[in-house]
């Protein structure tokens, strides 16, 4: 018994080494969250460095470059996850969140104080890096 | 009778391995189908790179797989590149998950006295 017990615990192994793999391999590996999350807050960054008709247009290249590269990015995934880890619950709070953050953000300091926009760019990508980190030590090898 | 009885409880109580679907049970293929549950669809060429094998052995246990109604395989060309995508059929499933079942029942079974 204690052999096949061994054994067993060699297959789930494997088992588990396998779905990693194929996790890492797919959209569900964290990068794409990562790295949307470091663009937004750049981007929003953006604000407080240029004035607002430079900052936006450097925002919306960045949004449409970073757009493109992502989509080129999960297009060479070689897995297709079965279905999205990440709940469809957070994707439609962070939606939310990120112009209920901006708008108040805004309003409560009309005034515009210093590093205002870099502060909402960073609580904006928290949560998305949190997840995307989260998803990325899940996807690593034991 | 007792005798009898105890060999009734053999019976009734089988050991788990005979469970186990020898198919699924060789490693590469294990593999392959902890891969494909967990995944809409696979490319071929991941599969090669993740299992280590060439072409042609990889299909020799896809075609296993196949032909035991475990796996679906779908060749398409995207673009001018031809692409081999492969995914779990229903019964696939059932089956990987009755194995996996299996090895956690075996896992945390108590250990037998000598």
């Amino acid at each position: 018994m204690s052999i096949e017990r061994h054994e067993a615990e060699e297959q789930l192994r494997l088992v588990q080494r396998a779905q990693k793999a194929a996790e890492r391999n797919s959209i569900e590996n964290g990068v794409v969250l990562i790295i949307w999350g470091i663009l937004i807050a750049v981007g929003l960054a953006l604000f407080d460095v240029f004035s607002g008709p430079v900052a936006t247009g450097v925002w919306a290249a960045l949004a449409v470059v970073g757009t493109l590269v992502m989509v080129r990015y999960a297009s060479r995934f070689r897995v297709l996850p079965r279905r999205l880890r990440s709940p469809w619950i957070f994707l439609a709070i962070l939606c939310l969140y990120y112009p209920a953050i901006l708008v108040g953000g805004i309003l409560l300091f009309p005034s515009h104080p210093h590093f205002l926009f870099t502060t909402i760019g960073l609580l904006t990508a928290l949560p998305l890096v949190v997840v995307g980190i989260v998803q990325r030590q899940r996807t690593r090898e034991a | 009778m007792a005798a009898s009885k105890q060999t009734d409880d053999a019976r009734s109580e089988h050991h788990p391995r005979l469970d186990l679907d020898e198919l699924i049970h060789q490693p590469v293929r294990l593999s392959i189908m902890a891969i494909l549950a967990q995944s809409k669809k696979v490319d071929f060429a991941f599969l090669r790179d993740y299992v280590e094998l060439n072409d042609s052995n990889l299909s020799r246990h896809l075609t296993a797989l196949e032909e035991a109604g475990y796996i679906a395989i779908e060749k398409v060309f995207e673009g001018k590149r031809p692409r081999t995508w492969l995914s779990l059929t229903p019964a696939g499933r059932t089956a990987y998950e009755r194995h996996v079942q299996t090895l956690l029942h075996i896992v945390n079974a108590p250990p037998q006295k000598p």
